[in-house]
């Protein structure tokens, strides 16, 4: 559980990349793939995209995602294939239709044999790179974390009330274990760990939970 | 423990859900993709449904639900392996017609086989003559497929691909339609399997008998609230060549219910005939809705209707007789069984609706075979309005009981090259009275330059558009008519009100 895990997508909205995606219709049969006009329309998304995102992050590196919205010839609906970002050729058809049957096959299951293939619609986003992820190492335990009171909870996997001890300040400190059945509260965020769990406090803030009988 | 059931329950009315959805993404012909004329379930290994999708008509889910059963005895319980996938389109196996075809997944867990998802969805062609009403035997309206295996551990019979691509007038369509079948069974599958790891359970038999225990007591209980008493009702309409009398006897004592169309008339000798699975689906379908709407749809809400049409009436008609449009008289069948349930229960049902699907399948054709213009099939479905209700009036362009959807005139017109000019609802129509029947629609088609096309009409109230004779309101007629150049197809709703208007 990360820190402010209760209003998540506020904190996730800052720090997400800046980025900016833009659609383009562009029907291709691939037995019949026009490099040329594929390529001249995704370099033209690409520099709107790019124009965008410059605009918000000035300099900073950023990475080109390409997916293609493809389907059989007569189907109704596409699924979104994601496409190394490159000037194609018609040589890379193949490999389109590879990525497309790989994709395919994953939601589906099996692909349909011989029929023919078409690209609907083109996405290219262009977004910041995120930062590297510090790694931290893992606190395993330390002290029990100080009781504030008992309250009870249901605990579906007992299918009873227990008797929990509720725990929290405005933030956890490293390090500070909690045996379930108990509640964590802080600030933004109440964790409920239940009786076949306990949960440790992270240096980087985030609350590990664990099974018991699980070494950490 | 009985919360973890109907945790569970909840869970697979979801994993049916998605096995529909992903027919709908996966499906070639704008009958599924659009319309959702299709049905898709989970059984359990005694071939009882317990999960159905709500994306589904009744004619398919019904049917399907009987049919399963047998594809478990047909294949038999020793050839019934991991990565099989099992297909039929026999209509009195399957759902009633040729051109609706049904596939089962037997479902594997740790090796052992713990139940069947089935869904069933409606092709464009199947061969023959096509979708329409005019053959004399169902040899002639296209391709049957008996029960048979569509894969054998993982890997697809090339013959049978073979054998239906060669067969049918859209090879791709159609057998890409069954891919988009398989593939619907596997994606329950997937979802199943991660319920089963989540609740750490390896079978589904207990879950099975508490859905089908609760939701029986639950339809009994309904049932028993209807009064006690035979209610007889009868309706006539048009057929193919002479009118259609279709005749029912509801009888209710305490918690049974039989219902049985003796005295209905006998088989066409074109194709409206209906076999007698389909007939119970949508006499069940009417039922239900009236007298226990609230119970989930499987194997236990369905058994206490007891159903039943003489052999050899249009309601039950015999191998091999032409049944391509089995839908036009089995869409009838609500009304008939809900004019007799009336007297019992007076305040509840609609009048009689335009019921019956509106469908027409055109062959487009290039008008110089020289241009090579390709050929193409298109099937649209449309409706009339709905009855007038007991304190709303009907709805209008409305697929009652059938509740598949129209299809957007872009995607119809994406098939196949033809443009729809006017599609609009018929003022008037609904008919008058206190509360008024749904309007119908005027539908105008005409085929692209350089094509021609030919078309199947399927229609019923055109001849015999009326409800209930002692209502004062009478509907318009349904209807058709024909101008040179231009082609103009046309179809009223037709409603009157019923009973104490």
């Amino acid at each position: 559980v990360p820190p402010g895990a209760g209003v998540g997508s506020a904190i996730g909205f800052l720090r997400a990349p800046f980025s900016y995606e833009a659609t383009r219709g562009l029907f291709q049969r691939l037995d019949a793939f026009d490099a040329g006009a594929v390529n001249a329309a995704l370099a033209q998304m690409r520099e709107e995209a790019a124009a965008f995102v410059a605009r918000g992050a000035g300099e900073r590196a950023t990475e080109v995602r390409l997916t293609a919205f493809m389907r059989y010839s007569g189907q109704g609906w596409e699924i979104g294939v994601p496409l190394e970002w490159r000037a194609f050729a018609e040589a890379d058809v193949p490999a389109i239709r590879a990525a497309f049957e790989a994709a395919y096959a994953g939601l589906f299951g099996r692909v349909v044999e011989r029929l023919a293939v078409e690209i609907t619609n083109w996405s290219l986003v262009v977004a910041t790179q995120a930062p590297e992820v510090a790694r931290v190492a893992v606190r395993a335990g330390g002290a029990d974390a100080p009781v504030v009171r008992v309250r009870g909870f249901f605990d579906a996997a007992l299918r009873r009330e227990v008797s929990a001890r509720r725990c929290g300040g405005r933030r956890s400190c490293p390090g500070w274990r909690w045996t379930g059945p108990a509640v964590i509260v802080e600030d933004e965020t109440s964790t409920v760990v239940t009786s076949a769990f306990r949960a440790v406090a992270q240096e980087d803030g985030a609350i590990l939970i664990l099974r018991k009988e699980a070494g950490a | 423990m009985s919360i973890d059931h109907q945790i569970m329950w909840n869970r697979l009315i979801a994993v049916v859900e998605e096995q529909a959805t992903t027919l709908i993404r996966t499906a070639f012909s704008t009958s599924v993709r659009e319309a959702g004329d299709l049905s898709a379930g989970l059984f359990d290994r005694q071939a009882r449904m317990i999960a159905q999708a709500v994306t589904g008509t009744p004619g398919h889910v019904n049917a399907m639900a009987e049919s399963v059963g047998h594809f478990a005895r047909e294949i038999g319980a020793q050839e019934i392996f991991e990565g099989d996938v099992y297909v039929t389109n026999d209509p009195w196996m399957g759902t009633g017609h040729l051109h609706d075809i049904t596939m089962v997944t037997p479902v594997f867990r740790r090796g052992v086989h713990i139940g069947f998802f089935a869904c069933t969805a409606h092709v464009v062609d199947i061969g023959g003559r096509g979708f329409g009403p005019d053959a004399g035997e169902v040899f002639e309206e296209g391709l049957l497929i008996p029960i048979a295996k569509f894969a054998e551990r993982g890997r697809v019979d090339p013959l049978l691909i073979r054998l239906i691509r060669a067969n049918v007038r859209t090879p791709d369509q159609t057998v890409g339609d069954m891919y988009s079948l398989a593939a619907c069974n596997e994606a329950g599958n997937r979802r199943l399997q991660a319920m089963l790891d989540e609740f750490g359970v390896d079978d589904i038999d207990a879950l099975a008998d508490f859905i089908i225990d609760a939701s029986g007591r639950a339809t009994r209980a309904a049932i028993a609230r209807v009064p006690d008493g035979t209610y007889l009702n009868e309706m006539r309409v048009d057929g193919y060549d002479a009118p259609v009398d279709m005749r029912v006897r509801l009888e209710v004592a305490g918690e049974r219910l039989v219902c049985d169309f003796a005295g209905t008339s006998g088989e066409s000798t074109k194709g409206v005939n209906v076999p007698e699975v389909y007939t119970r689906a949508y006499a069940c379908y009417g039922l239900k809705v009236a007298i226990a709407p609230e119970v989930p749809n499987n194997a236990g809400s369905l058994a206490p209707f007891e159903i039943t049409a003489p052999e050899g009436c249009i309601l039950a008609a015999r191998r091999p007789a032409p049944v391509s449009v089995r839908h036009v008289l089995g869409h009838l069948v609500p009304d008939v069984v809900l004019g007799a349930l009336h007297q019992a229960m007076p305040g509840v049902v609609p009048a009689e609706g335009a019921s019956s699907l509106w469908n027409i399948q055109i062959s487009a054709r290039a008008s110089d075979p020289g241009s090579r213009l390709p050929p193409a099939e298109i099937l649209m479905f449309n409706s009339g309005g709905t009855g007038a209700r007991p304190g709303l009036d009907g709805l209008s362009a409305t697929a009652f009981p059938s509740g598949v959807s129209t299809m957007s005139v872009e995607a119809t017109e994406h098939v196949g090259p033809i443009t729809v000019w006017r599609k609009e609802l018929r003022q008037g129509s609904g008919g008058a009275g206190r509360t008024r029947g749904g309007l119908g629609q005027v539908i105008e088609i005409e085929p692209r330059a350089g094509y021609d096309f030919w078309f199947n009409a399927m229609f019923d109230r055109v001849e015999n558009p009326r409800g209930d004779a002692t209502a004062g309101a009478m509907a318009r007629r349904g209807g058709w008519n024909w101008r040179t150049g231009r082609r103009s197809g046309r179809r009223g709703g037709s409603a009157s009100r019923r009973g104490s208007g």
